[in-house]
């Protein structure tokens, strides 16, 4: 470097924190959404992983596995030795139990691909459908990652501010179709199971567009009756339903 | 071996030992000389580096120090911004000043704050202050317990931080308000009722035995008991340890009949007991966190706690349950008034960030060590930043003071070759003052054998310093423009790297050019907020006793507004240098509401007419609402006893002089308006806008300062340190990420 040479700071190796350590394994969470974080961070500073690190890393996957195998297989046989849930139920954690392990699986998998690579000091990467959270893609590795963003890429960027006044404790569960606040959206009065239970009748979505999400909403009166309160969200567009509210008023 | 541009520094410390001899140093200048400036500065001249950084640090006035700036005044006595407490989870704050005094190694014999821990001991007592039904505030008291180690202490390695973690210390927590709920009850019940599940941690029971055992308390009505609600927060302990093997409905629906089956049981001895009550609130928050934290899947966010931040804390407690007595709870206003978090200065506009309020909850109670807070046992100024000056200067690294940064000039983009990245071309400063015979200012001061910094400039050191005293030159003030001359930096010829360490409220104003040309800077400034802040120190001829106030030393937060915050200082007396020692030191701060035209850099007068509004503020305070907590602070009803006060300027401390609130002339207080004294906020939404110091948009410009992404989004001494650390990482790679405690964190 002479004199007269500007000096350039150094790459880094990430630029972001590491807020979920699982997502240093590649797994997905559980809604899908992509790790925004960049695999193989805790590795050296010079920007390769260590041997040492991939090897430990690997040692506690294999934990995680047969630990989740021993909880899952607990958890199942408790379940149908009280015989406390249906069919439908079980279809389900079975599958969900068949999809973690899956996952588990393939990262496993993953990290053994980066073993071999690193041992062998090749550019071997492993078959596609395989662990594609163990390589960052270009735009994951990439060392600006686009701000403002208040959700990582992948993640669905469905958001809907809600507004609630109410005296009591009151619990407010949403679900609703991606992106479908970005959309005029209607709610009808929202009933209890209990048809004795008056409607819950102030309830409604303001705004709706890609640029402004929508805002639901709530009004409980003073007087209202304790339980919970349900309604479907209908997309006035197409009359179809996209989504429910539910609302749980307590006592106080 | 990855790629580098032409040009680019070669980091490794294996490159730095071998070096070559005749290859120069890289300069960096940093601007700003606060918490995040100089923890830089130390991590870039650490020997490990060899020497491979050139630092000179450019600051306005005289003194260290930003926001955590004091000076010594009459009697010696010590002049704060406001109140400043380090918590015990300030690892890397701790760490740093840990080594800074050990490479100081400062004889004891002659310095009385030669180790730090001289210079920092736990706070004994802390409280918040709620205000009852009639009108009158009660004060809640209560000790942390101390915990094991230090904080600064090394850590395990591949220390890892969960929300699995945190939510099981949370439901800890919840048993443990049962068990004091119980413990005061007269008729004590079993604490296990029979047939209950076996107890344990979070490995001591199996799903099944554990799903078993909440069926049988839920049958039997068990949950209905005092003894039955401890059983039930053991068994959610159990859940939430291990959340992954139960369905997330399962966790919910107990934790929900957990939480009804609390209300019920404790509902009727609410309204006469407020000890209860405020019990009550701490416990119905916790179950709100709990139950937000599971339904907003926080623990497999890949956001963590960011995932929250849309959210106002407050407004996200009750989304998921929490009471409106129990949001605006002492408890709850104490939380927001630490961290000044007033949208505008205004407290009618309560406002933080969901996500950072729970990252900093967790931190503060979960992982503390040795004490929950920790106080310094002189001025800030002179516990911080004198140390860290000596150090530095030790170090090599030379300071430029009185330097006013007032313009980052960007290279023009016409001037740019093809792939380079923008970069600062040039710093233009004013100058303040020069120094007679064009040496280095030597800023400190010696009180009793301890460096510390004045709270005025040393005019006798600086050219034509009679006159600048006589002229009344603000030199602190962003209102005073007056100079002696400019002076310009230039890239390559004076500097290479630029670590732009001031406050966030002062970036529209020396960053004019990126501002307006980078959205992303423009975005910053919009949603990055500050706020002015408001501080006031009596010195007392009546010790606390005599005033009222009958517990140990305390800092005491939640109270009436103006002023929330109030601190028993009386231990930093023994540091002043009175004739006559006052027998009480008390500190109060707050938020200031925002006047008109605080930006406008034309009206000169601002500063001062803030001064006054303060003022008022402080003796109104005293005159009305002191009474709460010193009742014996009053010589009528609406009247503080203004002959309390001692007087520096007297040889006796009395002041013959003046009468009744006049005498307050001679008390201490501040108005922090100045742009970068501005505290910053943590509202919600904004914490995306904020920009990292890792960021590389610019090729040979950093920032530093807890105003930006660096892992811990808050205003605060931790907050700057490891921004500072980041600064130093980004120019260095040195320190490693993972050495900055909690910046990999949920």
């Amino acid at each position: 470097m002479s004199s007269k040479e500007r000096v350039k700071r150094p790459k880094l190796e990430r630029t972001d924190p590491i807020r979920v350590w699982s997502t240093l394994f590649g797994i997905p969470p559980s809604d899908g959404r992509t790790a925004g974080v960049k695999p193989g961070a805790a590795g050296r500073a010079d920007g390769s992983a260590s041997l040492q690190d991939v090897m430990s890393r690997s040692v506690e996957l294999g934990y995680r596995v047969v630990d989740e195998y021993i909880r899952q297989g607990q958890q199942a046989a408790q379940r149908i030795s009280e015989r406390s849930y249906g069919p439908e139920v079980m279809t389900n954690d079975m599958q969900q139990f068949s999809v973690r392990m899956a996952q588990h699986a393939s990262d496993l998998v993953g990290i053994w691909f980066e073993m071999v690579q690193l041992a062998a000091g090749s550019a071997f990467r492993p078959p596609s459908g395989f662990a594609d959270g163990i390589w960052p893609s270009p735009a994951a590795a990439s060392p600006t990652r686009a701000r403002p963003s208040a959700a990582p890429e992948g993640a669905d960027h469905t958001s809907v501010k809600i507004a609630v006044a109410s005296v009591r404790p009151t619990e407010v569960s949403l679900d609703l179709r991606p992106h479908a606040a970005e959309r005029p959206l209607v709610v009808h009065a929202l009933r209890a199971v209990d048809p004795d239970k008056p409607r819950l009748s102030e309830v409604s979505f303001d705004g709706g567009s890609a640029a402004a999400p929508a805002t639901l909403r709530i009004s409980v009166p003073a007087d209202h009756p304790p339980g919970i309160y349900n309604g479907l969200i209908i997309d006035p567009e197409s009359s179809r339903p996209v989504g429910s509210v539910s609302v749980r008023i307590l006592a106080e | 071996m990855e790629e580098r541009f032409p040009g680019e520094i070669d980091p490794s410390p294996r490159a730095h030992a071998s070096a070559d001899p005749e290859r120069r140093p890289v300069r960096v200048a940093i601007i700003g000389g606060g918490c995040a400036s100089v923890a830089t500065a130390f991590e870039l001249t650490r020997p490990e580096l060899h020497g491979r950084y050139d630092v000179t640090v450019y600051q306005v006035g005289w003194r260290l120090g930003g926001k955590g700036a004091s000076g010594r005044g009459p009697a010696a006595r010590i002049e704060e911004h406001g109140l400043h407490l380090w918590m015990g989870f300030y690892e890397n704050a701790f760490r740093l000043m840990r080594e800074c005094y050990a490479e100081l190694r400062r004889d004891a014999k002659k310095c009385p704050l030669a180790d730090w821990r001289d210079a920092f001991t736990p706070i004994p007592q802390v409280g918040v202050a709620d205000r009852m039904a009639d009108g009158r505030w009660i004060a809640w008291t209560g000790v942390f317990p101390p915990t094991e180690g230090l904080p600064g202490d090394p850590l395990p390695d591949r220390q890892r931080w969960s929300v699995a973690d945190y939510m099981m210390r949370t439901v800890t927590l919840l048993r443990t308000l049962f068990e004091t709920i119980q413990g005061q009850s007269s008729a004590v019940q079993p604490a296990t009722p029979p047939g209950a599940a076996p107890t344990g941690n979070r490995d001591g029971g199996s799903s099944s035995l554990v799903l078993d055992a909440i069926s049988r308390l839920l049958r039997y009505g068990e949950l209905a008991t005092l003894a039955g609600l401890i059983e039930g927060a053991r068994l959610l302990e159990m859940l939430v340890g291990s959340v992954s093997s139960y369905e997330q409905n399962v966790v919910l629906r107990f934790l929900d009949a957990l939480a009804t089956n609390a209300r019920a049981v404790l509902e009727g001895r609410l309204e006469g007991d407020p000890g209860l009550r405020r019990v009550w609130q701490v416990m119905d928050l916790t179950f709100a966190t709990l139950r937000g934290e599971l339904r907003f899947g926080i623990m497999a966010d890949p956001r963590g706690f960011d995932a929250l931040d849309d959210y106002d804390c407050r407004e996200w407690l009750l989304l998921n349950g929490a009471s409106e007595r129990s949001v605006n709870s002492g408890f709850m206003r104490g939380l927001y008034d630490l961290g000044f978090s007033y949208e505008d200065g205004d407290v009618a506009r309560p406002r933080i960030a969901a996500g950072q309020a729970l990252r900093s909850m967790v931190r503060s109670f979960f992982t503390y060590r040795g004490a929950f807070f920790w106080r310094m046992h002189a001025g800030m100024g002179d516990v911080v930043f004198a140390p860290f000056y000596e150090a530095l200067r030790n170090r090599g690294v030379r300071f430029e003071f009185f330097h006013r940064l007032e313009n980052v000039k960007l290279v023009d983009r016409a001037h740019l070759k093809e792939g380079e990245s923008p970069f600062v071309e040039a710093l233009e400063f004013d100058v303040q003052a020069d120094i007679q015979g064009g040496g280095e200012y030597q800023p400190l001061v010696d009180v009793d054998g301890l460096p510390c910094w004045p709270s005025q400039p040393d005019y006798g050191q600086l050219v034509d310093g009679d006159r600048l005293r006589r002229e009344a030159w603000e030199f602190e003030s962003f209102w005073d423009r007056r100079k002696v001359r400019s002076k310009t930096l230039r890239v390559i010829d004076d500097f290479d790297f630029v670590v732009l360490a001031v406050g966030v409220g002062a970036i529209p104003h020396v960053c004019r050019e990126i501002v307006a040309r980078d959205p992303r800077w423009r975005a910053m400034v919009d949603h990055v907020k500050t706020v002015a802040t408001q501080a006031f120190q009596v010195w007392l001829s009546a010790d606390m006793r005599e005033l009222g106030w009958e517990r140990p030393p305390t800092t005491l937060s939640g109270f009436v507004e103006p002023f929330d915050t109030w601190a028993d200082m009386q231990h930093l007396l023994p540091r002043e240098r009175w004739s006559r020692p006052p027998r009480a030191l008390a500190y109060f701060c707050s938020v200031l509401p925002d006047a008109e035209g605080w930006a406008d850099r034309s009206q000169r007068g601002y500063p001062a007419a803030q001064r006054e509004r303060v003022r008022h503020d402080a003796i109104r305070f005293l005159d009305r609402d002191i009474v709460q907590l010193w009742p014996n602070a009053l010589r009528a009803p609406g009247e503080f006893r203004w002959d309390l006060l001692v007087d520096p300027y007297a040889p006796d401390g009395v002041d013959r002089t003046t009468q009744g609130a006049a005498r307050f002339a001679s008390q201490y207080w501040t108005a922090n308006v100045n742009p970068s004294d501005r505290y910053a906020l943590s509202l919600p939404g904004s914490s995306a806008y904020r920009i990292s110091p890792l960021d590389r948009t610019y090729d040979n410009l950093t920032i530093a300062g807890d105003w930006t992404a660096c892992g811990f989004n808050a205003g605060c001494v931790e907050a700057a340190v490891m921004s500072g650390r980041l600064a130093a990482h980004a120019l260095a790679q040195s320190p490693p990420l993972e050495q900055i405690v909690g910046f990999d964190h949920p």
